[in-house]
């Protein structure tokens, strides 16, 4: 009743200062698709004051003809309507995507603030942004439309993985900080437990000045996402659906050779029939055949001469006792992989009435992964509602729901049944459509056949498995059928609370708050796996696992906004008090089954392996934010928080996080007419960090789990602990400028950064000849700078043709580690991961160098030049750096161009610089298998030519006195002996690359002309992920996509996928 | 009707609550973190663990990964032992990085921690004693590696000189051996299961083997090791000289296995070597027999295109050890009777005691077959050249043929083999024929591992220098 109050009163206002002429206008503002806009301010142009319009969007003021009426608001672009002769008018109103000053960003406890108002360089994503081709992972729908923000994705084979996100390069002396996810104010340990399809918008917040109200755990940045609520006003009848589905198909791939086949023996053998061989195999007596047994690809050329492949020796096929031709089998690895098939569908329901409102969604997910046997299923379940249970209180839930099951095996690390064998182990003359349809092809005793069996020289007959099963590999297919992992995640979150408005300025809000994640998980293999293979190192076993992680939060919120004068005060205090208790219980069996095939614990062969885990941990925070502006163009804002955790030493338990800021928006004194916008704004903050449930003090011996003849085990604590230690902080300060030009039909933001992390609580790697392997103290000083660059521009904005570019650019100046201990010691570098453990280049922390060092065992160089052996082999440096594993720079370009009912939208990312190590194409090298095994050489004859006939590797460079050094190496030797001297230089690769990550093409369907009245809107979009990876300078992996930190071990391929989509609004 | 008188009850409220209310939520705000901010009370106690060692669970941890000593591949390989089936590059002597920081803060802390916390005299003996025979075997290997600085929670640890590590091992067996006494119990040693006389015994022959370790460097029989030597033989606890006395260990099967048997539960990679079954077989000896699953050894040092498929034409390839000798339960013998009677015999050949040499070395040959479960050999095996010492004792002058028995009787201890080959060149090994490392020489020690390098920089610069290079062909101390 008030509004309208206050509305009559500005109605009389007008009448007195208006003419005669004036009369009653009674409008509607409605956006582009005619849905009417709540709130919108109208004004007269020239006068002072205005109207607003209720929730229907509607409004009634005194105008006369030709007067302009001026139409602004939240989220709106400025419009101007001219009145004419009609008493009733309808202003359509566009929505502005991200361009004026009034962009809602939100930070911790659902705190949500005007862009305008905010001095750090927050960045806000809406749903239609987010969701160009509604991807169904958060990370990467976020890649290139954050500046400084690096997605490092993950192959679409491993259904579920996340990926994950580095903002504004990295922190901490580990192997990276981890960020923040947030969804309407509750801690999301996995940001996919999300249908995306709810998101109204997401904030990123990088760095502590932005991120400070969050504390300890926000010190990395944080992604806080805002969850769809129901507006009043909406058209229809409030219900949502989007069907979606999407195929995806292997993309990138190493380059292979195709020239030779299996084997370690360069020529076929000659097969001759024995007593004692089977009878069926004298059909083979006389013909030849392959090296088998060596799973490498240095075998005979392929030119379509007579051979026996590997299921010739296997009775009861087909192609028992027959032979083929020897042929390359260019795509035998992508033949492997399914076309991977995702529906996507979700519908919801939404309703706000003056007093409540409520939105409620289901999604589900049905993938059909690439590697065989492997799904996905996930529903989520989202309920938002509220109530005005009086004018003053308000009471609202938020409940959230997902359940997710999946199955299949998705290692990609060194020796995997899929990569870890094409890309490492291989016969490149491996025919994959009978190698497909042989997969259920048995011995009479029941071993599994295998491209991988022995050569027929190792024929016994008193042990026919040690011929028949495979050396070291399984039938790729015959081994996804015996072996079943499975997990499923059940997981719930949200809050109830109640909120009272005291006064008009004055509100206190309560909430509980709950995170609750429950994941069960087992694996069986089978012992036909056992059987099957000698070396694979399978053994028949059953394991499981539960755990649950449960997160409370009590909090209360009390918020005081006032104007007074030419001041407008916001200040919000508050407490938060945490206990997160994580519980989980696994047991395994150890060294096989009693009984075959039979899964429970209690079959272990020998005593089975438990383990249970418990963690307690608590905090408790006292915060207060909030901001003063003067005339709406001065801002100051300010976070202090302090948080009581229950990890830190309790003489120093309480640490404090702070960041303070202004903004100046100087465009509101300039009134230049071609900048629209324009604001200055600076900010720091500090975060300091926790150090960990139960280390302090540390050394605490665990009991093992097995006992010898009745004695207990029990080991050292590896793990030194400062007395001394204590949590500290991760500063940043930045500044920065917002312009917009032109009715912001162009746009530029410009942020430059600096910051450190000084004395982080961080486990150290140290000498294990000290006794220990780490310590944990405060160490170090990472120092950090670089710039966010953000462009948008309108180069065609009519009433039919719209056209938006924007594009993201960030800079990572520099990720240096100035020093890791200052405690006088030489520990100037601290190792971190390897694939290869520390044989292969691995990550490092280098004193004076960026942050992630790739390092370790490379060619050894005089003056740049590298050093040749006797043998012509290089000569092993154990102390190469290879470069930083973060890239230098990372970026996007969106474009969107809408024409009548067409909307095309595009997303491509790139980034330049960081380094990674091959382990894949270093094994792939010295088994044959990649191009380069199998290349020409500057005389033009094959490197796997001897060299006498003038094959070999060409190699240069210098003996150990400087001497110039120009020979020939058998191919086979060269890259042997770049394992055999650890020089891996030719295995270190770039991460640079540009790509194309999401195209969508919709069509509004023209349903009105139809004659459809029961739905109000209806699009059809053509969609594609990943359809273009235009640049990579490595062409043997997607270099968006690498597993590891320091490289990758056996790459799941990179994928492309196409669907369709159909969004319906009833 | 609910909703309207809960609303009547707010609305009532709100007045007084205006006033109130606000204090109240502050207060609230206050207390209740001033409650909950400071005590935690034992939140950030770990239920899992305990904060005071347990001595005896920390010796059978420790005790229960020794037999790895006596069962490392690589030693094996470089003292041709053992060939590689199908991986062949360490045979091929390509680059040794390994490195040993794993080791001390593995077994050797848990040791130093049973000897800082000292609640039992006798625990403490026994955790020196295995101290020093992990960090012989450590210093064999790498040469110069960190001691006197080691173990201490100083992170980068000097290197200490291989020659001070020697006499610091030495100095820790005499001084546990006369430290040991009668009252204070042993529990959790699941070795000699708290016999302090073989812990003596044991003792003694280690610095038995370490004097003889380091006689290239001290050869006369008035030196410092000559002196070592002959006082252990002299100490009263006595040295092991019968069987039932060895440093083995004794797998329960089961959880723990004997690492030879879990060698080739899934894996093919090692057989043994061609020139060891021709070494054994030149001599005519049983103990072949119990040495490999067959007399068909792999041929050694070749690429993996030559040996792969032979091994394939030769499918009953000899694997290490009988299988017999390869059960779940099989033991592991670390230091041996068999090595006590031929130690003394080199040591009287050597002209540092004046014990009766053929008849010591004599009955540490029939003492190694009956390790083995086999009857001695018969008199012509003694009398046959390549075994009978033809020379009078004190000249140092067979020792061809006793070191050629002590590396047999270590079989199948790969690094005890490659240190004996390495003090004495017997018996007489040639380098692998494919051999990939820029010398074609088997290497001499390991090369610091790159765990060293990244955590220890300027400590392990100074030692590679100081060693004269990082490298395989560096030969260490006692060695040069």
């Amino acid at each position: 009743m008030r509004k309208f109050a206050s509305l009559f009163t500005m109605l009389m206002l007008f009448t007195a200062l208006a003419f005669g002429q004036t009369r009653t206008i009674t409008g509607t503002v409605v956006d582009e698709n005619g849905v009417s806009i709540p709130g919108a301010s109208v004004q007269l142009k020239g006068a002072r004051t205005g109207v607003a319009a209720d929730n229907t969007g509607t409004f009634r003021l005194q105008a006369k003809a030709g007067d302009v009426l001026v139409v602004s608001g939240a989220g709106l672009e400025i419009t101007e309507f001219t009145v004419g002769a009609d008493n009733t008018v309808r202003i359509q109103a566009s929505r502005v995507i991200a361009a004026g000053g009034e962009v809602i960003v939100t930070s911790g406890y659902g705190i949500r603030k005007s862009l305008r108002n905010v001095s750090s360089n927050a960045q806000v994503v809406t749903a239609e942004q987010l969701n160009t081709i509604r991807q169904t992972n958060l990370n990467n729908a976020l890649a290139g439309k954050v500046s400084g923000i690096q997605v490092r994705s993950q192959s679409s084979a491993k259904l579920g993985s996340t990926g994950s996100i580095r903002l504004r390069g990295e922190s901490g002396f580990g192997g990276g900080q981890g960020i923040l996810y947030v969804v309407d104010g509750t801690i999301l340990p996995n940001p996919n437990d999300i249908n995306l399809d709810d998101i109204e918008d997401v904030t990123v917040l990088q760095g502590p000045a932005a991120a400070a109200i969050f504390g300890p755990q926000g010190a990395g940045g944080a992604i806080v996402m805002t969850l769809k609520k129901a507006k009043k006003g909406q058209k229809g009848i409030g219900v949502d659906v989007n069907l979606g589905v999407q195929n995806d198909k292997v993309y990138v791939l190493p380059n292979y050779q195709n020239s030779y086949a299996g084997g370690g023996v360069g020529d076929l053998m000659k097969y001759t029939w024995q007593p004692g061989h089977p009878e069926s195999w004298k059909r083979l007596d006389g013909k030849y055949y392959h090296d088998y047994a060596d799973d490498a690809s240095w075998g005979p050329r392929m030119v379509g001469q007579e051979y026996i492949p590997w299921y010739s020796w296997y009775d009861g096929n087909r192609y028992s006792g027959t032979t083929a031709k020897l042929l390359p089998q260019p795509n035998n690895a992508r033949d492997y992989y399914n076309t991977g098939v995702m529906l996507n569908n979700s519908v919801s329901v939404s309703k706000a009435t003056d007093n409540t409102n409520i939105r409620m969604s289901f999604g589900n997910i049905d993938q059909k992964g690439l590697i065989p046997k492997s799904s996905l299923k996930k529903n989520t379940f989202s309920m938002i509602a509220s109530v005005d249970v009086t004018e003053k209180l308000t009471a609202a839930i938020n409940f959230n729901y997902i359940t997710q099951i999946v199955k299949g095996q998705f290692d990609d690390g060194y020796s995997n049944q899929t990569t870890g064998s094409f890309n490492q182990w291989f016969h490149r003359n491996l025919d994959m459509g009978i190698m497909k349809e042989l997969k259920d092809v048995r011995t009479a005793s029941g071993i599994m056949a295998s491209w991988n069996h022995l050569n027929p020289t190792a024929y016994n007959p008193s042990n026919t498995r040690q011929f028949y099963a495979g050396n070291y590999w399984y039938n790729f297919y015959s081994f996804f059928d015996q072996l079943k992992p499975v997990t499923q995640t059940d997981r719930y979150y949200g809050d109830i609370s109640l909120s009272y408005k005291i006064s008009e300025s004055l509100r206190i809000k309560g909430t509980y708050r709950k995170q609750n994640n429950n994941v069960w998980s087992e694996q069986t293999v089978s012992s036909d796996l056992q059987q099957g293979a000698t070396q694979s190192g399978y053994l028949a076993s059953y394991s499981t696992s539960t755990s649950n992680s449960n997160r409370t939060n009590m909090e209360l919120l009390i918020t005081y906004n006032k104007k007074i004068g030419d001041f407008t005060i916001g200040a919000t205090g508050g407490t938060d008090i945490l206990r997160q208790l994580i519980k989980g219980n696994s047991a395994n069996t150890v060294n096989g089954l009693n009984v075959p095939n039979l899964f429970t614990i209690g079959n272990s062969k020998d005593q089975p392996s438990v383990g249970n885990s418990r963690s307690d941990y608590r905090y408790s925070a006292i915060y207060t934010t909030g901001n003063v502006s003067y005339k709406n163009f001065l801002n100051a804002d300010f976070t202090l928080r302090q948080d009581w955790m229950s990890d830190l030493p309790p003489s120093k338990s309480f640490i404090i996080s702070k960041s303070v800021g202004a903004s100046f928006i100087f465009s509101e004194l300039l009134k230049w007419q071609p900048l629209s916008f324009g604001k200055l704004r600076a900010t720091l903050g500090q975060i300091p960090t926790g150090i960990g449930t139960y280390v302090y003090p540390g050394f605490a011996y665990g009991v093992g789990s097995v006992q010898w003849n009745g004695n207990f085990l029990m080991g050292t604590p590896d793990q030194l602990v400062d007395p001394n230690i204590r949590g500290s902080v991760t500063s940043q300060k930045e500044i920065g400028i917002d312009l917009r030009f032109l009715k912001n039909r162009l746009g530029a933001s410009v942020t430059y950064w600096t910051g450190d992390d000084k004395d982080f609580p961080t486990s150290i790697p140290i000498n294990g000849a000290s006794g220990y392997t780490s310590l944990r103290t405060n160490a170090g000083l990472i120092t950090k700078r670089g710039y966010n660059l953000q462009f948008m521009g309108r180069p065609v904005w009519g009433k039919n043709l719209k056209w938006e570019v924007n594009a993201t650019w960030g800079i990572l100046s520099e990720n240096k580690v100035v020093t890791i201990s200052d405690d006088g010691k030489d520990d100037t570098r601290i190792a971190i991961e390897g694939l290869w453990g520390s044989t292969g280049p691995y990550m490092v922390h280098q004193e004076g160098r960026q942050w992630g060092q790739i390092f370790g065992n490379g060619i050894k160089r005089i003056n740049g030049q590298p050093v040749l052996d006797a043998n012509g082999a290089y000569v092993n440096d154990p102390n190469v750096f290879f470069g930083s594993a973060l890239p230098k720079h990372t970026g996007g370009f969106q474009t969107q161009v809408e024409y009548k009912g067409f909307i095309l939208n595009a997303n491509a990312d790139w980034q330049i610089g960081g380094k990674f190590f091959s382990l894949s194409n270093m094994w792939g090298s010295f088994s044959g298998l990649t191009a380069r095994t199998a290349v020409l050489n500057d005389k033009g004859n094959p490197i796997r030519d001897i060299v006498a006939n003038g094959g070999g590797v060409h190699v240069f460079g210098v003996d150990a006195n400087g001497n110039k050094v120009d020979k020939y190496v058998g191919a086979q030797d060269y890259f042997h002996n770049l394992y055999y001297s650890k020089t891996f230089d030719p295995y270190v690769y770039d991460l640079t690359f540009v790509k194309l990550r999401e195209v969508s093409v919709g069509y509004t369907l023209p349903i009105k002309k139809w004659g459809v009245n029961w739905a109000q809107r209806a699009v059809l979009s053509l969609v594609a992920r990943n359809p273009i990876l235009i640049y990579a300078k490595t062409n043997d992996f997607d270099p968006s996509e690498i597993s590891n930190i320091s490289g990758e071990a056996g790459n799941m391929p990179g994928t492309r996928g196409l669907g369709a989509n159909l969004k319906i609004s009833f | 009707m609910l909703s309207s008188t809960l609303k009547e009850m707010t609305m009532r409220n709100f007045s007084i609550q205006k006033t109130i209310l606000i204090p109240i939520a502050f207060g609230i705000l206050l207390t209740g973190c001033k409650r909950y901010s400071s005590d935690f009370g034992d939140t950030n106690v770990n239920p899992a663990a305990t904060t005071s060692p347990i001595l005896s669970a920390l010796l059978t941890n420790v005790e229960a990964g020794i037999g790895g000593y006596g069962a490392q591949t690589r030693g094996g390989l470089y003292c041709q032992y053992f060939s590689e089936t199908q991986y062949t590059d360490v045979s091929l002597y390509s680059i040794p990085q390994v490195s040993f920081e794993g080791e001390y803060s593995g077994s050797l802390n848990d040791l130093q921690n049973i000897i800082n916390t000292n609640t039992s005299n006798n625990m403490t003996q026994l955790a020196r004693i295995l101290k020093a025979y992990i960090f012989s075997t450590i210093t064999d290997r790498w040469g110069d590696v960190p001691y006197s600085q080691a173990l201490k929670g100083d992170i980068t640890p000097a290197f200490d000189k291989q020659e001070n590590i020697y006499r610091g091992c030495m100095q820790e067996l005499t001084q546990a051996v006369a430290a040991f006494n009668t009252s204070s119990s042993i529990s959790g040693d699941v070795l000699y299961g708290g016999d302090v006389a073989k812990w003596k015994k044991m003792a003694n022959t280690l610095r038995m083997r370490l004097a003889i370790q380091v006689s290239k460097r001290f050869p006369a029989s008035n030196a410092w090791a000559a002196g070592e030597f002959r006082a252990a033989l002299a100490d009263a606890g006595g040295s092991i000289t019968a069987n039932t006395d060895n440093f083995e260990v004794k797998y329960p099967g089961g959880n723990f296995r004997s690492p030879w048997y879990a060698m080739y539960e899934t894996r093919k990679d090692y057989g043994e070597s061609d020139r060891m079954v021709a070494t054994v077989g030149a001599l005519g000896d049983g103990r072949q027999s119990a040495f490999g699953s067959s007399n068909q050894g792999v041929p050694y040092g070749r690429v993996r295109g030559f040996v792969d498929p032979w091994t394939q034409a030769n499918p009953n390839w000899a694997r290490i050890l009988s299988d017999a000798n390869r059960q779940q339960n099989s033991s592991v013998v670390l230091v041996s009777a068999a090595e006590t009677h031929l130690l003394r015999a080199e040591a009287a050949d050597r002209g540092w005691t004046t014990e009766n040499m053929n008849a010591l070395y004599q009955v540490g040959i029939a003492v190694s077959f009956a390790q083995w479960g086999l009857s001695a050999p018969d008199a012509a095996y003694y009398s046959q050249s390549g075994v009978a010492l033809a020379t009078a004792a004190g000249t140092g002058a067979n020792i061809r043929n006793i070191a050629t028995q002590q590396y047999i009787a270590a079989y199948p201890d790969g690094l005890r083999g490659w240190s004996i080959w390495r003090r004495t060149g017997f018996p007489v090994l040639t380098p692998a024929p494919d051999a990939v490392n820029a010398s074609r020489q088997i290497p001499r020690r390991y090369t610091y591992g790159t765990t060293s390098y990244a955590t220890n920089t300027t400590a392990v610069t100074a030692a590679a220098s100081a060693i004269g290079g990082d490298t395989q062909d560096t030969k260490v101390w006692w060695d040069q």
